[in-house]
């Protein structure tokens, strides 16, 4: 074989390495952003309809990596429930977050648990815009919303997780 | 005819250049999905200020405070235009347009309410 062509194959494959590596590196990075995002849209969807912070629900008490939230309960015909409620219970394990709707006995709404794994740190905070950070295996996001609303939902600089 | 190595080695070029493009596409998509939420968290601070950006002035984002996606890709440059919708001075068009590297360009375009209350 000639030179030039060992060298042309060796350029080729190895152009062809560092491409799939990349390739292979920003897909994974795309993966982390999308379950980034995930939680950023899951949250903002409980706190859009959420109306007040609760301290304590069927004995569960709030630590350090956890917070409640209630939302108006609705029935059949989605209209609300007076004086019943709600509850999304949000927790930080180890290595995972959950968002977990406890739902009242007349509410339309399922129990149902959302879980995120591999989230290595998440903060929210709330100082008329929430500020919500999050950390997947290295990837952050930082990004803010606002929920149109006068009470403040999370006491001011009260850090979540 | 064409030999059968040549035939090879130009399909093994072929596939580089597929697999640059894609690898470009990629990282683009990436690039362009921080810069959306950059651009949407920056569209969120103007939202409720109209009248921090003058009228056909360009202003440097992030505007308010650090974001940590622009810190540490320092290399996306991006600014913050207003301009009145359909020349009407109640309604307001706020525009974040972010350049990553090489053509392209992520712009998220909002219409804000510049109705002055008293």
């Amino acid at each position: 074989m000639k030179k030039a062509r060992i060298f042309f194959l060796c350029i080729v494959f190895f152009l062809i390495f560092l491409l799939q590596s990349v390739f292979f590196v920003f897909i994974t990075k795309i993966n982390n952003l999308n379950k980034i995002l995930n939680i950023k849209n899951t949250l903002y969807k409980i706190i859009l309809h959420s109306n007040n912070i609760e301290n304590e629900f069927k004995g569960f008490r709030i630590n350090n990596d956890s917070f409640l939230l209630s939302i108006p309960s609705i029935d059949i015909n989605k209209t609300f429930i007076s004086n019943y409620k709600d509850i999304v219970i949000i927790t930080k394990d180890k290595s995972s977050v959950s968002f977990t709707l406890y739902p009242c006995e007349f509410s339309i709404r399922k129990n149902k648990v959302v879980r995120f794994l591999n989230v290595k740190s998440i903060k929210i905070t709330d100082c008329g815009y929430i500020n919500f950070l999050c950390n997947i295996n290295g990837e952050v996001v930082e990004s803010d919303f606002y929920i149109n609303r006068d009470v403040w939902l999370l006491p001011d600089d009260f850090k979540v997780f | 005819m064409i030999k059968k190595n040549n035939l090879i080695y130009l399909f093994l070029l072929i596939s580089v250049i597929f697999l640059l493009i894609g690898t470009y596409l990629t990282v683009n998509a990436y690039l362009g999905m921080h810069s959306i939420e950059v651009a949407s968290s920056q569209l969120e601070f103007v939202k409720n200020l109209p009248f921090c950006i003058d009228i056909g002035k360009n202003k440097k984002i992030p505007l308010y405070k650090e974001n940590h996606f622009m810190k540490k890709y320092n290399f996306i440059k991006g600014c913050i235009s207003a301009d009145n919708y359909d020349n009407k001075p109640s309604i307001r068009q706020v525009g974040v347009a972010l350049q990553h590297p090489v053509f392209f360009e992520t712009k998220l375009i909002c219409l804000i309410d510049a109705r002055s209350r008293n």
